[in-house]
């Protein structure tokens, strides 16, 4: 009798383990403890995180050959490796530009990292295993990581300002600068933060009701966290809820509407209203601090409606680039284009979506 | 004893995969990747070292997917057949008839194929991806978008 129950214990608890096993964190943020990870050398040689990391932290950079601006960051990175390094920073450039990798891929990218002289550790991150983990969503993205592997600060895309910026918080991180004002990485109230982890492992069952549920919870602990308040604009924006968003931006305080992400979603809202001079401007504005994929959609949506097809193309292009190719940004681009009534190009689009999702599949 | 059962055969069918497919294989992606790079004679190679006896559905696909590739479209559809005898509900030749009907243009045959694959198994997204395609290709572009969506709508319910 006990052993039945001691089997049916284990058995329950596995069922409820079982479909949350493959739950991983889905997005980059400060404050959140990764675990350690395996990546692999072009010679093809196996390394733990531990036997590379920095004794004073580690900045990891998610890369590809395709994204220009990936080559332009690993060059600025290349300039300040010895200076960092003896400062006890390691930089470790983990390209994720291929989910599998034939002996002709990594000669390529051999070829390419010595032509440039490289000599910050250039990994492979085999099957997107990390990509996927650490929630990457545009290329390049630096994190940067503590003795404690905790992540204290994280960039997606290379903007203009907030690289700059990034790069002054790592030199800060290392005593290179000192804080003129206190700027410490912020980190959520554990509890926030669990129901914003609780909040993505039910959007990720397409539970929507319970993860605005979550959300919701994660701002009413700390109305100051912003990555709660993206989660539950895009579900608002997918669902056509512009009221609700509106809603909670009347009652986010005002320094959280200057960040970056939130600008964002106020760009979304003005475009959903059709005030498209409004939309651009706040889009505009985000994007000098952070790369979001979307703001390119976005901005790529308002060039289209005002007959700038080049420009458009332009940007589809850059927010295709920066996500790595992923499926979403194609299909979002491919969904307006088919809304348009230019199936052709729509077509386009959802190919590469296809074929990219294919790809991860092997056929 | 018989709980003990039940509970091993219950975990079983929430740990199996629902429908044979070479996709869910990885261990011929790398052949696969051979073939997308028009390393065929690397493929055969890899190929042949294979136990052909417990590997004879997928030898026959991807000889056959190796075939098609090289323009032996008669062949091709040979070996799609022999591996639909070895497994009558495996969509992969399916899907490789169908290419080789739209192949010979015979469009009709290559849509009839994919939609017997899509009554098969109807969440499989690369049959969408294929029949986009044909479509495409006989200038139905409204459908061919249809087609697209449906794929994409499987890829994006799963996730």
């Amino acid at each position: 009798m006990r052993n039945k129950k001691t089997f049916l214990l284990i058995f329950f608890i596995f069922i409820i383990l079982v479909p949350s096993v493959s739950g991983a964190l889905r997005e980059l943020h400060e404050g959140t403890k990764i675990e350690p990870f395996i990546v692999v050398s072009l010679s093809g040689k196996s390394f733990s995180y531990h036997q590379l990391s920095g004794k004073k932290g580690t900045l990891i950079f998610f890369w590809s050959t395709n994204t220009k601006n990936s080559t332009k960051a690993l060059e600025i990175l290349q300039e300040k490796y010895s200076v960092w390094k003896e400062k006890g920073l390691q930089i470790l450039a983990i390209n994720v530009e291929k989910q599998y990798f034939s002996e002709d891929d990594i000669k390529a990218l051999k070829q390419s990292v010595d032509s440039k002289k490289i000599t910050i550790p250039v990994l492979i991150d085999k099957g997107l295993i990390l990509f996927d983990k650490f929630g990457v969503i545009a290329l390049p993205s630096m994190v940067l990581i503590d003795d404690k592997m905790t992540i204290y600060k994280e960039i997606s895309g290379f903007p203009l300002v907030g690289s700059q910026v990034f790069f002054d918080e790592v030199s800060i991180f290392l005593g290179e600068k000192k804080v003129t004002e206190t700027k410490i990485a912020y980190k959520p109230a554990k509890q926030s933060l669990l129901a914003y982890q609780l909040g993505l492992r039910f959007e990720k069952k397409k539970d929507f009701e319970r993860a605005v549920e979550m959300y919701e919870k994660a701002i009413s602990v700390d109305s100051a966290f912003v990555l709660p308040y993206g989660r539950l604009f895009d579900i608002y924006i997918n669902l056509n809820k512009i009221s609700s968003v509106k809603n909670i931006l009347s009652k986010a305080d005002k320094s959280l509407l200057k960040k970056p992400l939130i600008m964002m979603n106020i760009g979304k809202v003005y475009f959903h209203e059709n005030d498209l001079v409004n939309a651009k401007k706040i889009l505009l504005k985000s994007i000098a601090e952070e790369e979001f994929v979307d703001v390119f959609i976005y901005l790529g949506f308002i060039s289209y409606i005002e007959g700038n097809i080049s420009e458009t193309e332009r940007l589809f292009l850059n927010a295709v680039s920066i996500s790595n190719n992923s499926p979403e940004a194609l299909n979002k681009i491919g969904r307006f284009y088919a809304l348009k009534g230019n199936n052709l190009k729509a077509n386009e689009y959802y190919k590469k979506a296809l074929e990219e999702i294919l790809k991860t599949k092997g056929r | 004893m018989k709980w003990k059962i039940f509970f091993l055969i219950v975990l079983f069918f929430i740990m199996r995969k629902s429908d044979f497919s070479l996709a869910d294989n990885t261990e011929f992606l790398h052949i696969s990747e051979l073939i997308k790079v028009k390393k065929y004679t690397e493929a055969e190679k890899e190929l042949s070292k294979l136990n052909q006896f417990e590997n004879r559905y997928v030898v026959n696909v991807i000889s056959a997917d190796i075939s098609f590739v090289k323009g032996d479209f008669n062949k091709a559809e040979g070996y799609y057949t022999k591996a639909l005898e070895i497994n009558p509900l495996g969509i992969d030749p399916k899907i490789g008839i169908a290419k080789v009907h739209a192949a010979r243009k015979d469009i009709n045959k290559a849509k009839e194929m994919l939609h017997e694959a899509i009554k098969i198994n109807p969440h499989a997204i690369r049959i969408y991806y294929e029949l986009g395609f044909i479509l495409e290709a006989s200038e139905d572009i409204k459908e061919a978008t249809e087609s697209f969506e449906k794929g994409l709508e499987k890829y994006f319910l799963r996730k």
